[in-house]
């Protein structure tokens, strides 16, 4: 049992989300409506997403400092768990967009932005499907890794400020930003985070062991 | 610090003589920009609007650049490369390589503009905010597409692997200069120019500083 209770609450943390998010009271928005709940999946999948990211970076940084292989197995797995929670928010936020937009994607800075994250970790994948030599693989992907993510936070902050979006929050759209994320809807946003984290570190624990499995089979 | 700044005018140097020697840089950037302007002419005539003006320049510069970083970095051979890394430290190597590629694309840019500025007409309303869009967009890019193309020659493919490693960080780059350059023909933008300076000043100062700090990683082989 030692060792497992991030597990635990992590998938307590997940189950109270989608039961909570579904059955607690939400504030009435005209267009939202009902859809608000998505703010329970959609949003907080992307936050965990910049989360795992960020995790990736730093094992990316440590492999450079380090050069110990491990850390390069724990840089990838990350990125890839990170871009699935990536592809999970494009997905709710695309069901959510054809019930409020009218469309599944429309030309928005944030969709593309979503579309440029993505992008960016397949052309890491790219990159490392390139390289054999397993360290020549790590280090030259750990640079790619920093290199793109610093950009890529550089991006997501000026996008949608320099062209127009509809997302809830800009351009006078009803939204779910500060004063319209009452404290009901608080109590389920926070914990949904931490939870879907969790579950992607499990997630990445259990592919980097899959992996030494693996590994160990080819010697 | 001198050291640095000593060894990568050496380096400098070495790649403007042996530009001037083969002077293939700017004849293919003649031809290029030539035959672009000829095709647009065939199908748009020589009236265009300014969105298209500011898209076609900066399909121009884009491609343009990434010819001159990829010819910057086909001509070195195994043994080339192994004697200058004996030689000098990987950070003048890289801030050499990212001068002399912008100097490259700043006399690209400028061809491009004087050429699209000659043969289609468009009133620029603020030719210093245009010319800061240009240089400074021409600039950024460059220095990132040098970083990348560096990185890719390590891999197999570097021609193709540096366009896929490219093309989404640079979209950041990309968006603010075309922004930039739209308001310099007189559209009205959602930022201020001002603010759009110092976002591509920034990316910049961004892209050189990552450069310098991970280059020697790429080095080490």
């Amino acid at each position: 049992m030692k060792g497992m209770w991030w597990k635990i609450l992590g998938v307590f943390l997940v189950l109270y989300a989608i039961v909570g998010g579904l059955l607690i009271e939400v504030p009435r928005l005209p267009i939202l409506n009902e859809t608000i709940r998505n703010l329970y999946f959609h949003v907080t999948m992307w936050f965990s997403m910049i989360i795992l990211l960020t995790a990736s970076l730093v094992h990316s940084i440590q492999y450079l400092s380090s050069g110990s292989l491990e850390r390069d197995t724990r840089a990838t797995e990350t990125a890839s768990v990170g871009i699935l929670l990536g592809l999970l928010g494009v997905i709710t936020g695309s069901l959510w967009a054809k019930f409020t937009w009218g469309a599944y994607w429309v030309n928005d800075p944030k969709l593309n932005g979503a579309a440029i994250t993505i992008l960016i970790y397949l052309a890491y994948n790219i990159l490392r499907g390139s390289l054999e030599d397993p360290k020549k693989r790590a280090r030259i992907s750990a640079v790619y890794n920093i290199f793109a993510y610093v950009l890529l936070i550089v991006f997501l902050i000026i996008l949608p400020r320099v062209t127009d979006s509809l997302h809830p929050g800009n351009g006078g759209n009803p939204a779910f930003s500060t004063y319209d994320l009452d404290n009901n809807m608080r109590l389920v946003f926070y914990p949904a985070i931490i939870g879907w984290s969790l579950i992607g570190f499990w997630m990445v624990n259990l592919r980097r062991r899959l992996f030494l499995l693996e590994s160990k089979d080819d010697d | 610090m001198g050291k640095l700044i000593q060894e990568s005018l050496t380096m400098f140097n070495w790649d403007l003589k042996r530009e001037w020697k083969e002077k293939n840089s700017i004849g293919s950037m003649l031809i290029f920009l030539l035959s672009t302007l000829m095709v647009v002419y065939f199908a748009l005539g020589t009236q265009l609007r300014p969105g298209i003006w500011t898209a076609l320049y900066w399909i121009v510069l884009l491609f343009g650049t990434s010819g001159i970083v990829l010819r910057s970095f086909a001509s070195e051979s195994k043994a080339k490369m192994l004697g200058i890394y004996t030689m000098i430290h990987p950070n003048a190597f890289i801030l050499a390589r990212i001068l002399f590629n912008g100097v490259n694309s700043l006399i690209l840019s400028l061809l491009a503009a004087f050429f699209f500025l000659f043969f289609y007409q468009l009133e620029i309303a603020s030719p210093s905010t245009f010319i800061l869009a240009s240089v400074l967009g021409t600039l950024t890019m460059t220095s990132l597409l040098t970083f990348i193309t560096a990185l890719s020659y390590r891999a197999k493919n570097p021609h193709i692997l540096s366009v896929i490693l490219a093309f989404p960080i640079s979209i950041p780059i990309l968006l603010s200069a075309i922004q930039l350059s739209m308001i310099s023909t007189g559209q009205v933008g959602l930022v201020s120019s001002l603010n759009l300076v110092s976002v591509l000043v920034a990316l910049l100062v961004l892209v050189v500083v990552l450069s310098l700090l991970l280059f020697p990683y790429l080095w080490r082989d």
